[in-house]
């Protein structure tokens, strides 16, 4: 009997470790793929005159744009950020802060520091048809004409950005982060493909590089190119690397082609007119920012339209990444939960040919290589270990495969810091570099398998909050 | 992967990982070198760039007296770096017209060889670093070589612009003629760009034949009017055209500008006047709100008596926006507060106008705190 039943496990992964070859080998292939295009379109453009800025800086030419800061018990940085975002280099903006509620003092510091005054007549919406919270007060600043606060009660930042959206006036708003330190020429850096978009072109949002602040010098709210320092953090080395990998790899191979799917939460920029037209960010997810993307694409299919959601490489902003394991578990699998719920809200679109390439290349590699990538590791590592006990797998191809996948894993790497290095040079000393490169190395022994897990953690979570109903889940996000 | 031979999948995939390797190394001692060597670069550029900038250099002597030494060599790619960026420094913070123009001579002297050869280079980001500085230096003897390469096939999107942009900047006589033409893709931003460094007699060209031009070039041609601050009989008579024609976009940018000037003839102040006259007898279908935020602001830089009861009116007008720019250019007539006080006291029929008075009253009020 035994026989038989080893027959059968054994035909069973055999037919898995297939799969999963199969699952390696095309993911492989889809980030050489993703590394070309990138290297293409940073290899012709690297050190490249950062003067090709001065021009529009001076003119007027730049649209006028509104600052939503969302901000919640912020009394800390907020009287600090704001001053930070009157200092920014842009010819006309507004900034629009949002107080989600705040049980400190967010709310009396900007009345006090800028010198605010209630709004007493109608303000003017910008037609946004979705409820949201209440909306206490409406101050303006006597100081600062451009400057706007918002009092409304607590309903989550999607819900804050909503509003400021209903408030702001301009034609473009930028949404922000409280904890972003911004690049003084972020706004013209990311406005620029907008400005430069033709009479027959359009543009429905842009992002930029985010960058990791930790270990350099912020000074009253900017990051000066002699103070960014590499982190002498082992865990915040590893989210360099990968962040360098997700923004210089992933976006840029995927913008070339309008197949993005992210635009950072920490820093993008959006025309009002079509986040109105598809409603708003979505109050009861947890990651608001790529569902809205993923929104203005399918609005963008359903239109036929030409409209475009465009990053630009250079970095723009800086952030704090975490530095205890505890909260980069936290963030990784909220992150994870995040891609599930747009995935999900939106399946109609993948593998639907009505939603062209973002139907049938975007989605699909979201779901396959982001989402369910975890699931497949894990599943390979099982199989290898068992297979190993059944005898049916070569030890020593196993060894060698993972070594081969070590050394891939560490190339991948590696090409996103010769990105770097020709187009931003923002690690300026070579002790850096060789920190960067043995850390690459390193990855695929401890800092990948802890991703692998958390990512599998957020899962797992997905599934037993599913049983549990959707109650509980805004406590546990915000 | 049973049916194969093992060994041989391992030979394989031992020599795929050593190419990876190999690669891998390659690679770091590639960035490693490249770094080390730009941050060499970077230091020798920085040093001599600064003792360029010393009072008694070289480079200072030549800015004084135009007299060139053979100290002053560009042979060195690291010497002409540190001279380009000394030089540009100093045109950014230039007091007299002589300096700059020495400048350029010397940007003429020293660099064009080196311009022109890079101006073909294989690696599109050296083009484009070089049109960057040829703009900066304003290099009038590269016109040739740029209308060529503009021709060329491999121009790239990006260089055309920055040509056009050049070009614009030497006040090439070329720029009227392509604006001319049909057939251009820019955005009004790059429009702008390109129309705004055209110098007087260009600008005369373009007010001269001005009906002959896109509808977008003409928009934008009125916004480099405005943004230049440009107040000459010609200009004033070209924005008041604008006024009594058809198209809205065109009468809204104008309007802009002329708030922006300060002037309106007595026959143009008078042809508007009926305009709104004519609109409020008749009820008419209203102009679009852009359009009365900008007669709001004319209005309120123009201060003509004969404005004040359209601006009360505006002052209930169904948009926001409206409303707002009617009280501050109310605010800005001799008499212009206690004409909002009185509307805040109640002597308007409209409860926003009221409100709008109140508001801006409280910020005049802070305002002359102030001051």
């Amino acid at each position: 009997m035994s026989g038989i039943w080893l027959d059968i496990t054994g035909t069973i992964f055999e037919i898995l470790s297939i799969i999963i070859m199969i699952y390696v080998v095309s993911v492989s292939i889809a980030y050489v793929v993703l590394f070309f295009v990138a290297a293409r379109k940073l290899n012709r453009e690297k050190d490249l005159n950062e003067s090709q800025y001065d021009q529009v800086l001076e003119e007027e030419l730049a649209p006028p744009l509104s600052i939503i800061v969302p901000a919640y018990n912020e009394e800390l940085n907020i009287v600090w950020s704001v001053r930070s975002l009157l200092g920014i280099n842009y010819k006309q903006f507004e900034i629009v802060v949002v107080n989600d509620g705040s049980k400190d003092q967010t709310v009396q510091y900007l009345i006090d520091e800028f010198d605010m005054v209630e709004v007493k007549s109608r303000v003017r919406w910008s037609g946004l048809g979705k409820p949201t919270k209440p909306i206490r007060g409406i101050y303006r600043s006597l100081q600062h004409n451009n400057l706007v606060l918002v009092d409304k009660e607590n309903g989550g930042k999607a819900d804050a950005l909503n509003v400021g959206i209903n408030v702001c006036q301009y034609p473009y708003f930028a949404s922000l982060d409280g904890d972003t330190v911004l690049d003084q020429d972020a706004f013209i850096k990311v406005m620029k493909p907008i400005m430069d978009a033709g009479p027959n072109e359009e543009i429905v949002a842009t992002g930029g590089s985010v960058g990791i602040a930790n270990g350099s010098y912020v000074d009253s709210g900017y990051l000066s190119r002699e103070s960014v320092r590499l982190s002498s953090k082992p865990l915040v080395v590893m989210q360099v690397i990968e962040y360098l990998r997700a923004f210089l790899m992933g976006r840029i191979g995927l913008s070339r082609h309008n197949l993005l799917l992210i635009v950072s939460g920490a820093f993008g920029i959006f025309k009002k007119s079509w986040v109105i037209e598809v409603g708003g960010y979505e109050v009861d997810t947890v990651g608001e920012d790529m569902e809205l993307i993923v929104r203005l694409h399918r609005r963008i299919q359903e239109k036929k339209s030409k409209a475009q959601i465009v990053y630009v490489p250079d970095p723009v902003c800086w952030t704090e990444a975490p530095e205890k394991a505890k909260i980069l578990r936290r963030q990784r699998t909220r992150w994870h939960r995040g891609l599930y719920e747009s995935l999900w809200r939106h399946k109609v679109m993948l593998f639907n040919p009505k939603y062209g390439k973002i139907g049938m290349i975007s989605m699909p590699y979201f779901l396959f290589v982001e989402l369910l990538g975890p699931v497949v590791e894990l599943a390979g590592v099982l199989t290898v270990i068992v297979g190993i006990f059944l005898d049916t797998v070569d030890v020593r191809i196993t060894i060698v495969l993972a070594l081969l996948m070590l050394l891939y894993g560490s190339l991948l790497s590696m090409g996103a810091v010769l990105f770097e290095e020709w187009c931003f040079k923002r690690y300026n000393r070579v002790a850096d570099l060789t920190r960067l490169f043995l850390f690459a190395l390193s990855e695929t022994f401890w800092y990948r398998p802890i991703m692998t897990l958390w990512r599998f953690e957020g899962l797992v979570q997905i599934v037993r909050r599913k049983n549990q109903g959707w109650g509980v889940w805004h406590a546990v996000v915000s | 992967m049973n049916s194969m031979d093992p060994d041989s999948v391992l030979t394989v995939v031992l020599w795929l990982c050593a190419v990876m390797l190999a690669a891998l190394v390659a690679l770091y001692v590639y960035l490693a070198i490249r770094k080390s060597r730009f941050n060499r670069r970077a230091a020798a550029v920085y040093k001599l760039r600064k003792e360029m900038e010393q009072s008694d250099s070289v480079l200072e002597e030549y800015l004084l007296t135009g007299e060139t030494s053979r100290r002053l060599s560009t042979k060195e790619p690291f010497r002409m770096e540190a001279i380009q960026e000394a030089l540009l420094h100093r045109l950014s913070i230039s007091r007299t017209p002589e300096e700059r123009s020495r400048i350029y001579d010397f940007a003429e002297k020293y660099f064009s060889s080196q311009y022109e050869h890079s101006l073909h280079d294989r690696q599109w980001s050296t083009r484009m670093n070089t049109l960057l500085w040829i703009e900066q230096f304003q290099m009038t003897s590269m016109e040739k070589d740029l209308l060529e390469w503009m021709n060329d096939p491999q121009c790239s999107e990006e260089e055309y612009f920055q040509i056009l942009r050049i070009l614009s900047k030497l006040n090439s006589h070329k720029i009227p003629e392509y604006l001319k033409g049909n057939d251009h893709d820019l955005s009004d931003s790059q429009l702008l760009q390109i129309l705004l460094p055209l110098n007087d007699e260009l600008q005369g060209e373009l007010i001269a034949e001005f009906d002959q031009y896109p509808f977008r070039v003409r928009c934008s041609f009125i916004d480099s009017l405005r943004i230049r601050n440009i107040r000459s009989a010609e200009v004033l008579n070209l924005l008041e055209r604008q006024l009594a024609g058809n198209d809205s976009e065109l009468r809204i940018r104008a309007l802009k500008a002329i708030s922006n000037f300060g002037y309106l003839t007595p026959e143009a102040t008078r042809q508007l006047v009926e305009k709104m006259e004519h609109e409020h007898d008749q009820a008419v279908e209203q102009v679009s709100w852009p359009e009365r935020l900008m007669r709001a602001r004319v209005m309120g830089n123009i201060r003509e008596d004969i404005f004040v009861p359209y601006l009360e009116e505006m002052l209930g007008d169904s948009a926001y926006r409206v409303r707002q720019q009617a009280a501050e250019s109310l605010a800005a007539y001799k008499n212009g507060l206690e004409l909002l006080e009185k509307v805040a006291a109640g002597e308007h029929a409209d409860r926003y106008a009221r409100e709008m008075a109140e508001e801006t009253l409280e910020r005049k009020q802070y305002e002359r705190n102030l001051a």
